[in-house]
């Protein structure tokens, strides 16, 4: 399988989050040839491990249930999961791909009955959960997978393991001798919506990620408020398994920080704001959020969000970044450390939990990109520059999900005008 | 088999009979056993340290330590400046950098030098001595060294400010470093995890502000004994005398009975190498370190 | 005559904040602070600060140049470290404390009998006269700067401390007599007017 599947009309969409499936369904709605190529077993991205999403607190399966759809829907859209990008060359209108696809050992015959889940015993870290819990290594990536079929860890491939899940396979599903392949294609235009990443806490060394159990992130705390998640929806700290009613928000975790990321995350504040009235739903009056900040970025029409929760008595703002974080030997609460800028006061509060608001990063940082890729100085992508190549959602920028679509419709817009300037050029010889 | 060869900038406070004569000698016999060879820049002056900031101002405090990087280089060039005490450290390494980022300072600063008969065109690496132990010697060669194993003593790892911040041990954190626990574990012995291991002991406003210094130190030793520790090690002098002297003064103002033994990493290496209790500078110890006097004499 | 503090408001008339980043150790970076705190809650001695190392960033720009200049609270510093390696904007901020409580000094407007001040000045006189810190001077001065009676008082309260350092062998009563020193010290005198020389034309402090 190779040119056959692809020509240099065809788009190729990298990341199956909300900003790829978005890009790849406008192009394909307007009869392009499109392949999304997604790393993960599954689309979705990063939405789909949200518990609610600002503004409107709606669960994020609507809104990936309706894109799905699309898909499924739609012949003009290849979706390739467990596909990454080994490379490309080429410029403006004739690009050259390999794309590199990991096994899934499950084949296309998968009806995700879950027998195989069951039958072994072996457990690896559950992604869904941000590692908070574990998975069978026979398991269904979460419950809006897509597609949805199983994957088999390649952990017990080759041991007895293994070998059970193949036998309570009823369809012939498991193909344990899948090997990783390569694909090579010819595109005409790519559209990068790669997303992000959260910043690796453990850098963020005075507030001790690495050291004190009840410090977590913001993604962990969505999985904690998540009736789906590891706790059943109660907000249990991983330190003693205690329900944690006294809540801090740190703002700004890794993010506007030269020994960090030196740009705004942008959607961390209005994530706070979101997460503490995640407290309010599950402790109602005897929750407690406390929100420290440099300053509250919740822009444009995001304002009234702000004002209804500074309005809910049971959350409170300190104006402080806070300097370090020490832990209480005898209750495992995290002390924070600090001064109030306003007013200056100097504090040591204890709380029962401390969620960092980490800060998004580029999911390409570090990875190999075409020299043809423009960069801006957080990593984020720019273009390309002989203008074939698009960055779209938050691989583009750090942005929400309504924004993140947004910028994903432009980004298709362009590589539809690139595949239409090529098909000219190419008619006229 | 030939020795590594540093330029050596032992700074005021590591000479015979002050502060931390000890702390030289178990240098002493680190560098032997390691097969390291600390050349002694003549005539290398005072560094200023920190508190040399009121009186002193900017470019006298750089020219001051310019002036040893001059002796080194024209000493023993191509050498690294070596410190065993973090101000000297920090402020030779600070000058260093400096002077390699403004033209115009290093020009001011030679203007001055001149005066001393010196000039400095760059060059010097300043590296304090674990820089030395950890990256040019290693881990694995510390270890094989050890012939006395430090059995059941356990210490609290007291890294403090200055051979930590700014600058501190490449890869390590500013917040909870590791290495000198590391260095407390090869030699044997036990480092209890506790909470005041980077902690400020006041510094030289231990002398300016001695009960807001006494605070810091009374945390620190406090800390070192909720958490079962024996003796503290530490890689600083000023550390090393603010945190032992004073717990006579903390005692007699506060009712404490601390009685901890604050030692040299160095000190204990020593031990672990098979020195002799006096090699490892144990006699200067104002509180005496018995356990380690005694594995030293076993 | 008018004196270095009446020239440099002269000088700078409205803005202080000009005259910090003219005048003081790395002050050009006061204006990247934003104000977000870390250093203030940083400092060790975080209380005795009237005003943090942040607070006083606002007020240069707020141009209170007496409230800060003639505050104790730059005298506070250890030289800790903490607030440079946390502070999400990189402001040598050790640097800057240490160049406004120099400023403040060398104009003669700083907190006269401020502790911290003192021992830095008899800390950079005794070595600036041999080229090394002759320890057992230091402390002989440290103990009797407020006069024979107090010294003694101090020297009798810390009377455990001090002979264990000299049994220990690390204060040695000798060096009243014979000391450690540079043998080029008059050269290093040479080199430290000439530093303070030139510094103080940088500075304004000679025309
Ligand atoms: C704590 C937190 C809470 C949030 N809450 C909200 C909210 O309530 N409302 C809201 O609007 N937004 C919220 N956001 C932001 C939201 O998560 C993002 O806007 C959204 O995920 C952006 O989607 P995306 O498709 O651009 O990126 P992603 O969701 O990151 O998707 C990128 C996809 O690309 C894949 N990929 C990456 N690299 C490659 C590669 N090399 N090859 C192939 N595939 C690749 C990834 O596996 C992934 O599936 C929150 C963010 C955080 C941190
Ligand atoms: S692989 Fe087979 S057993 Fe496993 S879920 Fe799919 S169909 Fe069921
Ligand atoms: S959005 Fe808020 S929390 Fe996130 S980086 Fe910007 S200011 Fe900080
Ligand atoms: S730091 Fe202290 S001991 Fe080292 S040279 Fe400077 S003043 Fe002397
Ligand atoms: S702990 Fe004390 S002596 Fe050691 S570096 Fe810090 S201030 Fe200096
Ligand atoms: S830490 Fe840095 S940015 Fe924050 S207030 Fe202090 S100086 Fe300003
Ligand atoms: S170095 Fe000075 S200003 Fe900085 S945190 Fe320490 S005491 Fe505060």
């Amino acid at each position: 399988m190779t040119a056959s599947i692809a020509t240099n009309q065809t788009i190729l969409v990298v990341g199956g989050g909300i900003a790829g499936m978005t890009a790849a369904l406008e192009a394909a709605e307007c009869g392009k040839q499109v392949i999304l190529a997604e790393k993960t077993p599954t689309l979705g991205g990063r939405t789909s491990l949200l518990y609610r999403y600002f503004p409107k607190m709606c669960h994020p399966t609507c809104g990936l249930e309706i894109n799905l759809k699309r898909i499924r829907g739609n012949p003009n859209v290849r979706v390739m999961t467990m596909t990454e990008v080994a490379a490309v060359s080429g410029s403006r209108g004739d690009y050259s791909v390999t794309l590199k696809i990991r096994p899934r050992y499950v084949n296309e015959n998968c009806t995700a009955c879950g027998d195989c889940g069951k039958a072994v015993a072996a457990e690896v870290p559950n992604v869904a959960n941000y590692g908070l819990d574990k998975t069978k290594a026979a398991y269904l990536p979460h419950g809006m997978a897509y597609p949805q079929r199983y994957v088999i860890d390649p952990s017990i491939v080759g041991t007895p393991e293994g070998e059970k899940a193949k036998a309570a396979c009823k369809v012939g599903a498991v193909d344990l001798g899948m090997q990783e392949e390569t694909v090579e294609l010819k595109v005409g235009s790519v559209v990068w919506a790669t997303g992000w990443r959260p910043y690796d806490a453990n850098k963020i060394q005075p507030y001790g990620y690495d050291r004190y159990a009840n410090v977590i992130t913001s993604l962990e705390f969505e999985r904690l408020a998540d009736p789906r998640g590891p706790t059943g929806g109660k907000l249990l700290r991983p330190g003693d398994g205690k329900e944690a009613k006294n809540i801090a928000f740190i703002q700004c975790a890794g993010s506007r920080d030269e020994n960090h990321l030196r740009h705004c995350s942008r959607i961390c504040c209005m994530a706070t704001l979101k997460q503490t009235q995640y407290v309010r739903e599950a402790l109602g009056d005897e929750g407690k959020s406390t929100v420290y900040y440099i300053d509250i970025r919740a822009i444009d029409r995001f304002e009234d969000f702000y004002q209804n929760v500074q309005k809910d008595p049971t959350v409170s703002f300190v104006k402080s970044k806070v300097a370090r974080i020490a832990e209480n030997d005898q209750n495992g609460n995290p002390v924070l450390h600090g001064v109030d800028t306003e007013g200056y006061q100097r504090y040591a509060t204890e709380h029962d939990l401390v969620v960092l608001a980490v800060g998004m990063e580029p999911e390409v940082t570090g990875v190999k990109l075409p020299d043809d890729i423009l960069l801006d100085s957080s990593n984020f992508i720019e273009g390309s520059k002989s203008g074939g190549m698009f960055g779209a959602g938050s691989a583009a920028s750090p942005l929400d999900v309504n924004r993140a679509v947004q910028s994903a419709t432009a980004a298709s817009l362009k590589a539809i005008q690139v595949i239409h300037k090529t098909a000219a050029t190419e008619a006229a010889i | 088999m030939s020795k590594k060869q540093y330029a050596f900038y032992p700074g005021c406070s590591s000479q015979k009979k002050v502060s931390a004569d000890n702390f030289l000698r178990s240098i002493d016999v680190v560098c032997d056993k390691l097969d390291v060879q600390l050349n002694e820049i003549p005539d290398w002056n005072c560094c200023g340290a920190s508190i040399g900031y009121g009186e002193g101002g900017q470019l006298p405090r750089i020219v001051l330590s310019a002036r040893n990087l001059a002796l080194s280089s024209n000493q023993f060039a191509g050498q690294d400046m070596v410190s065993v005490c973090p101000a000297c450290w920090l402020a030779s390494r600070e000058t260093a950098e400096r002077l390699h980022e403004s033209s115009s300072l290093l020009a001011d600063t030679n203007e001055a030098l001149k005066e001393a008969g010196l000039s400095y065109s760059g060059g010097v690496k300043a590296r304090h001595f674990i820089e030395v132990l950890i990256e040019d010697i290693g881990w694995d060669k510390m270890q094989e060294k050890v012939v006395k194993p430090l059995g059941d003593i356990k210490f609290a790892g007291y890294v403090g400010c200055q051979t930590n911040r700014p600058f501190g041990i490449a890869g390590e954190s500013f917040e909870n470093p590791q290495y000198l626990d590391k260095m407390i574990e090869m030699c044997g012995a036990e480092a209890v995890p506790y909470d005041q291991k980077v902690t400020c002991c006041g510094g030289a406003l231990a002398f300016s502000e001695p009960d807001k210094a006494q605070k810091q130190i009374r945390d620190i030793v406090e800390s070192a004994y909720d958490h079962g520790a024996e003796m503290i090690v530490t890689p600083c002098q000023l550390c090393q005398t603010n945190v032992e002297v004073y717990q006579t003064e903390i005692n007699r103002k506060q009712g404490t009975k601390f009685h901890m033994p604050v030692v040299y990493y160095s000190q204990l290496m020593t031990v672990a190498y098979g020195g002799t209790a006096k090699q490892a500078g144990l006699d200067g110890q104002v509180i005496k370190a018995e356990k380690l006097e005694k594995i030293a004499g076993k | 005559m008018t004196t270095a503090n009446q020239n440099a408001v002269a000088r700078y008339k409205n803005s202080f904040l000009k005259e910090v980043e003219a005048n003081v150790e790395d002050g050009h970076m006061v204006k990247m602070c934003m104000q977000c705190g870390v250093c203030a809650g940083s400092c060790p001695l975080g209380n005795a600060w009237e005003h943090s190392p942040q607070k006083l960033f606002m007020m240069i720009r707020a141009g209170k140049r007496d409230e800060v200049l003639k505050s104790d609270s730059m005298w506070m510093c250890t030289s800790c470290y903490n607030c440079i390696s946390r502070c999400p904007r990189k402001l040598p901020i050790t640097h800057i404390m240490h160049g406004l409580a120099n400023y403040a000094y060398r104009l003669g407007i700083a907190p006269q009998g401020q502790p911290t001040q003192g021992v830095a000045r008899m800390f950079w006189d005794n070595l600036a006269k041999t080229g090394r810190i002759n320890e057992l001077k230091f402390a002989i001065d440290l103990y009797f700067k407020d006069g024979l009676a107090s010294g003694m008082q101090v020297v009798w309260n810390m009377k455990e401390d001090v002979l264990g350092l000299v049994k220990a062998n690390r204060l040695n009563l000798l060096e009243l007599f014979s000391a450690h020193e540079c043998q080029d010290k008059i050269g290093i005198q040479k080199m430290l007017a000439k530093a303070r020389e030139i510094e103080d034309r940088r500075k304004g402090f000679t025309q």
